[in-house]
């Protein structure tokens, strides 16, 4: 069902986000830096290049960046199951009622989701980030307010093809009651490609949330976020390269990451995929 | 035909939709637009004045109307930041993101559909490699960071391209287009045309960069199940040479799914220039709609969203219209 | 299709390509002139971080001054003595007296001088332009309330009559508002002036406004102070809005002055030999305000507390980096009247610490919000630098960053207004009163006051030297101090910050010779250096 080359990048990219978690978690142990994270300020060490002392430099109040980038990976898998979560949490029950109930409701929260999407992807959630205050929380939310009708979409159109399938037809003309068959079988059949999309897009997330960071709506001093840090370099970068890279850095393998974890699960569930 | 009426029909409903979402979103953030249109220091009476000069003491359905009215006749109000008309800063910022898109967008198939190309003829190449590499990371790399790291090296370290922005010299005398590049070459100003190409090329290079994979996934996976149908071996055994093969069967049939997804990505990169305008400061529509967010200039932001839901939806109408001349069978099962 | 143009089967297809697009490249590189440019002998370039948004000048109230201060000229320009006095230079004025009970001001104007569109300037002008300013009452028409009546005896005549005393020399040379503008153009529309028009006296006219791009000025050949002298004869106004472009493009000698020069990029400049990096001194300050209406902050010793739990010193050497002074009074320095004899808080947690419990609040159980502006890097890092030092005390410091305009709404009203607010401040004329009345008077309905301070008798020696300034001056400066002494006594505000404005210019051009009440250059003054580049 599966070739060996996809399981191990499957198994590595996984590896990879789970061992980032854990650091992610341990961070304040692992760094000799631990203090770095509040808004301590060592005015003379500013702005250092990469050394033995300091793997990844240090930034423009002192302070050291890899520590930064450890506390960051918090705040960045934090958004990502945030955002997915809530999008979730918003998306299937939509999907559900749109996919079993039909009809009218359908049709209407096919409408409201048309609408959504029509927004190009990053206007709805400035919007909507700008109006409920610059934060994460709020950067967070507002990403998976405008998110939630892909999985709602989603949802709907496989619980149409499932619902179809000629062995769901059969029991329910066999007496099979409606809820019954919805929990035990359409349900199951139909939550495997939204689960492979919201792994996919746990990268898509930390991206969106980190994108805005860097305009300004998302997560403000002092916490710390991979998107911050980099709009924070902005000042800094041309002259002192290492504070807009590594953050970048981090941010580019763990949505890599992501994308491969994506990918090795749709092809271990085997849902069907155009490669 | 009754399928197109009713695309059209959604379509503008959709629009519509997004007009009014916007604009009572608008409304409800927090924040004083009048701080825009009055500056720094009013007094008391300049703010009654001003309120009452733009209509904000009228209840939210009666300025919802007058706007919807307004737009009908083609007016979209006034900018409360820059006192100019909204229809002229959206042209003016529209050409400037059309122009970046578009050149991404050229870029990007100029990348794409060979290294796919390759990648599909040749499945265990270095360029199938690439192209593997390309499609998962490109759309993992923050977009905004590539610039930023595209401008340390080309700008800061090489100082080979200017940093930022769309130019230095004035822009040309007659703007027959409002895309810098064209109107330079109309105009036969070649000072400009290299100024305007010399900052245009990082932003461009770095939109089609984080969207290659895209393309080129899709050119590959596309080129890779027709090279293989059963007419191409046909004719491969008939002794047609490979170029024709390759040119005139293969890449026309590939061609449907790349069109659609080519489509989209000129639609997300339409939408998605946000952050490359910042790092960038291109006076695009994305820098447009920030700056007007920030400081709560309602009839800008009403205005962008207008005509990003007009923008986007004509592409997916074009695209739908697309599968319909290719295949109506596809139709049926659509919506 | 533009494949069809491509040829070759081989799989190296893609490699021409890249060959291709590297050449392009290298082509652009080479094709751009990367040396620095030598300046024009005649044309100076400055670049603006925003477009002009009034053309107006009875109504411009930003950064439209760099353009209009070029353009017009008032009756007679503010300039600051070293030792703390001032004294006027004669403009379109060449002198003035007032009546002794300061309701009456005569200025004697010059002659032989023309408008750009050839009209020709007499008092009548002056009288237009000022009634224009009061009729449209936009931007800082305020200023002008005073003035009952402007008649015009003759020609090189004005007189103004008043109905209280005001000091009427120093509303003449304000930044806003005192522009003398052509009588043939105080009569248009607003719609007029958004075109992009103006008619002035002042050695340049406006060439062209390319909207979003930049602006134009030529030399005015009948100017009154006439081009003998080495000057610019064309100015541009080139609209950068990125602070990175600017630092570019003066490197590059593309633009000739760059302001709002990140910090970061100032010591490379300094080290450039084509750039001399200029500080210069504003009337500007930067403060958090504090709530004296709000529990807790509504409690003196806790107040009080706060202002020694501020590193100073750290503010203005890190965060600013030499781009402030540290304050001596709610005042700048260098504005006449500032209360020179008050003792400065100084950074002690120790005392903050023995303040906090004379305030008789519980360490520890203290919450307070300050919100400032979110754009702005020196409010953010204050903020950060004070969350931490008061956390140390027993104080929770939450940090709300925010839009001007919403934080303006919410600050104004004392049920959202936070405990600490950021503010910069400058006068709208020449006037230490502007500070004290605009920020801490008592105001209904409250506009700036967002320290919600009420005290009569601080409103009564602003409102007593207000009315003195036209009359006694040295009397109104004393009673000025006395206020400002108020202020610090109670603590009503944290003042870390007299800003100075930092240029970077062309070592090409002639250094300048800046004026902290006007905020632009005065072109007219500058040339070329001759031989160098």
């Amino acid at each position: 069902m599966f070739r060996n080359r996809y399981t191990k990048t499957f198994y590595l990219s996984s590896g990879y986000l789970l061992l980032l978690a854990l650091l992610a978690l341990l961070a304040g142990g692992l760094t000799p830096y631990p203090q770095d994270a509040g808004n301590v300020m060592h005015f003379t060490e500013r702005l250092l290049p990469p050394s033995l002392s300091h793997p990844f430099g240090t930034d423009s109040l002192g302070r050291d960046i890899l520590t930064l980038v450890l506390f960051g990976a918090r705040l960045s898998l934090m958004a990502a199951l945030g955002v997915v979560g809530l999008a979730l949490v918003i998306g299937i029950p939509l999907g559900l009622l749109a996919g079993l109930k039909g009809r009218w409701l359908d049709d209407l929260i096919m409408r409201v989701c048309d609408v959504f999407l029509a927004f190009p992807p990053l206007l709805l959630p400035v919007i909507l980030a700008a109006a409920l205050g610059p934060n994460l929380k709020n950067a967070i939310i507002a990403v998976a307010v405008s998110w939630f009708p892909w999985y709602t979409r989603i949802l709907r159109a496989q619980i149409l093809t499932v619902r179809h399938l000629p062995y769901i037809t059969a029991a329910r003309s066999a007496g099979a009651s409606d809820i019954w068959l919805m929990w035990r079988h359409i349900l199951p059949n139909s939550m495997a490609p939204v689960l492979v999309q919201a792994t996919l897009d746990m990268g898509y997330a930390i991206l969106a949330v980190a994108g805005l960071s860097f305009i300004g709506f998302g997560a403000r001093p002092p916490a710390i976020e991979w998107g911050l840090m980099i709009t924070a370099s902005r000042a800094t970068f041309l002259d002192f390269w290492w504070t807009a890279f590594f953050p970048g850095l981090a941010l580019f393998i763990t949505v890599f990451a992501f994308n491969l974890s994506g990918e090795g699960l749709k092809k271990i569930l085997a849902t069907g995929d155009e490669s | 035909m009754s399928y197109f009426v009713r695309r059209i029909f959604f379509s503008f409903f959709v629009i519509v939709a997004v007009a009014v979402l916007t604009f009572v979103i608008m409304r409800l953030l927090p924040g004083d637009p009048l701080t825009t249109w009055l500056g720094d220091r009013p007094t008391q009476e300049q703010i009654d004045k001003a309120r009452r000069e733009l209509g904000l003491d009228q209840p939210l359905y009666v300025q919802g109307w007058k706007y919807i009215g307004n737009v009908a006749r083609g007016d979209f109000g006034r900018s409360l930041r820059t006192r100019r008309p909204v229809w002229d800063e959206l042209k003016e910022k529209f050409a400037a993101t059309f122009e970046l898109t578009s050149l991404a967008m050229f870029f990007c198939l100029l990348f794409g559909i060979p290294v796919g190309i390759a990648a599909a003829r040749h499945p265990d190449s270095p360029w199938a490699r690439l192209e593997k590499f390309l499609s998962l990371s490109g759309v993992a790399i923050p977009v905004f960071w590539l610039g930023m790291l595209l401008q340390i090296l080309l700008a800061g370290k090489l100082n080979w391209l200017p940093l930022q922005g769309r130019g230095v010299l004035p822009p040309p005398e007659h703007s027959y287009t409002g895309l810098l590049l064209l109107d330079a070459l109309l105009n036969l100003e070649y000072d400009t045309f290299a100024d305007a190409l010399q900052h245009i090329f990082m932003p461009a290079l770095a939109l089609s960069l984080a969207s290659f994979g895209i393309i080129t996934r899709s050119v590959r996976s596309a080129m890779g199940q027709v090279l293989h149908k059963e007419y191409i071996r046909t004719a491969r055994a008939f002794g047609v040479p490979q170029k024709r093969i390759l040119f005139v069967h293969a890449l026309k049939n590939a061609l449907i799914p790349v069109i659609t997804v080519s489509g989209l990505v000129y639609g997300y990169l339409l939408g998605g220039t946000f952050l490359i305008e910042r790092v960038f400061d291109w006076p695009g529509l994305g820098q447009l709609a920030v700056m007007s967010i920030l400081t709560n200039d309602m009839p800008v932001v009403s205005g962008v969203a207008l005509l990003y839901a007009f923008v986007y939806t004509l592409i997916n109408l074009a695209l739908d219209l697309f599968y319909l001349w290719i295949d109506p069978r596809i139709t049926k099962n659509a919506v | 299709m533009v494949l069809n143009k491509k040829d070759g089967a081989s799989p190296m297809k893609p490699n021409r390509i890249y060959l291709v697009i590297a050449a392009a490249v290298l082509l652009l590189s080479g094709s751009c002139k990367r040396y620095s440019r030598p300046g024009d002998p005649h044309k100076v370039v400055y670049a603006m971080y925003a477009d002009m948004k009034d053309w107006d000048p009875a109504a411009a109230y930003s950064l439209e001054v760099m353009a209009l201060g070029n353009i017009y000229e008032p009756l007679h320009w503010f300039v600051p003595d070293s030792g703390g006095g001032y004294h006027f230079r004669p403009a379109l004025a060449t002198g003035y007296n007032s009546s002794s009970d300061g309701l009456r001001w005569t200025f004697h104007l010059r002659r032989g001088v023309t408008f750009h569109d050839g009209q020709p300037f007499t008092s009548r002008a002056v009288k237009k332009s000022v009634e224009r300013v009061l009729r449209l009452g936009k931007g800082a028409a305020y200023i002008w309330r005073a003035v009952k009546s402007i008649k015009t005896p003759d020609d090189s005549t004005v007189v103004f009559s008043l109905s209280y005393p005001a000091p009427l020399d120093l509303i003449a040379a304000s930044q806003y508002a005192s522009w003398i503008m052509s009588p043939a153009i105080a009569d248009c529309t607003e719609a007029f002036f958004r075109k992009g028009r103006a008619a002035g006296t002042g050695p340049y006219r406006l060439k062209e406004w390319k909207t979003g791009d930049r602006v134009e000025l030529e030399k005015f050949p009948e100017y009154w102070g006439g081009w003998d002298k080495p000057h610019f004869s064309n100015v541009v106004l080139k609209i950068i809005s990125e602070a990175a472009t600017r630092v570019q493009m003066i490197r590059r000698g593309d633009i000739d002055f760059a302001g709002l020069i990140p910090t970061e990029n100032i010591a490379a400049m300094r080290h450039n030999p084509d750039l001399s990096v200029e500080i210069v001194p504003s009337w500007r300050n930067m403060m958090f305000l504090l709530n004296t209406d709000k529990a807790p902050t509504n409690n003196i010793y806790l107040r009080r507390a706060i202002l020694h739990a501020f590193d100073y010193r750290a503010a203005v050497e890190y965060i600013l980096e030499g781009m402030a002074e540290r304050p001596v009074a709610p005042v700048p320095q260098n504005m006449w009247g500032h209360a020179d004899d008050l003792t400065q808080p100084e950074f002690d947690l120790n005392k903050a610490r023995a303040l906090l419990k004379k305030s008789g609040l519980k360490a520890g159980d203290i919450h307070l919000r300050l919100a400032y502006v979110a754009s702005v890097d020196a409010y953010e890092k204050c903020a950060l630098m004070l969350q931490n030092n008061l956390q140390k005390i027993g104080i929770q410091l939450e940090l709300e960053p925010g839009l001007w305009n919403v934080l303006w709404d919410k600050a104004k009203n004392p049920e959202t207004a936070p405990h600490i607010q950021s503010m910069t401040w400058w006068p709208s004329y020449p006037t230490p009163g502007d500070w004290l009345n605009g920020l801490f008077h008592t105001q209904s309905p409250n506009l700036f006051n967002l320290s919600h301070y009420h005290n009569t008798v601080f409103d009564s020696l602003v409102d007593g030297a207000l009315a003195l300034e036209a009359l006694n001056r040295p009397a109104a400066v004393q009673r000025y101090q006395q206020a400002q002494r108020l202020l610090y006594e109670e603590a009503v505000a944290l003042f870390f910050a007299d800003l100075k404005v930092r240029f970077v210019q062309r070592r090409s051009v002639s250094p300048l010779k800046p004026n902290p009440a006007y905020e632009m250059i005065y072109f007219y003054n500058l040339y070329r250096k001759q031989g160098r580049s």
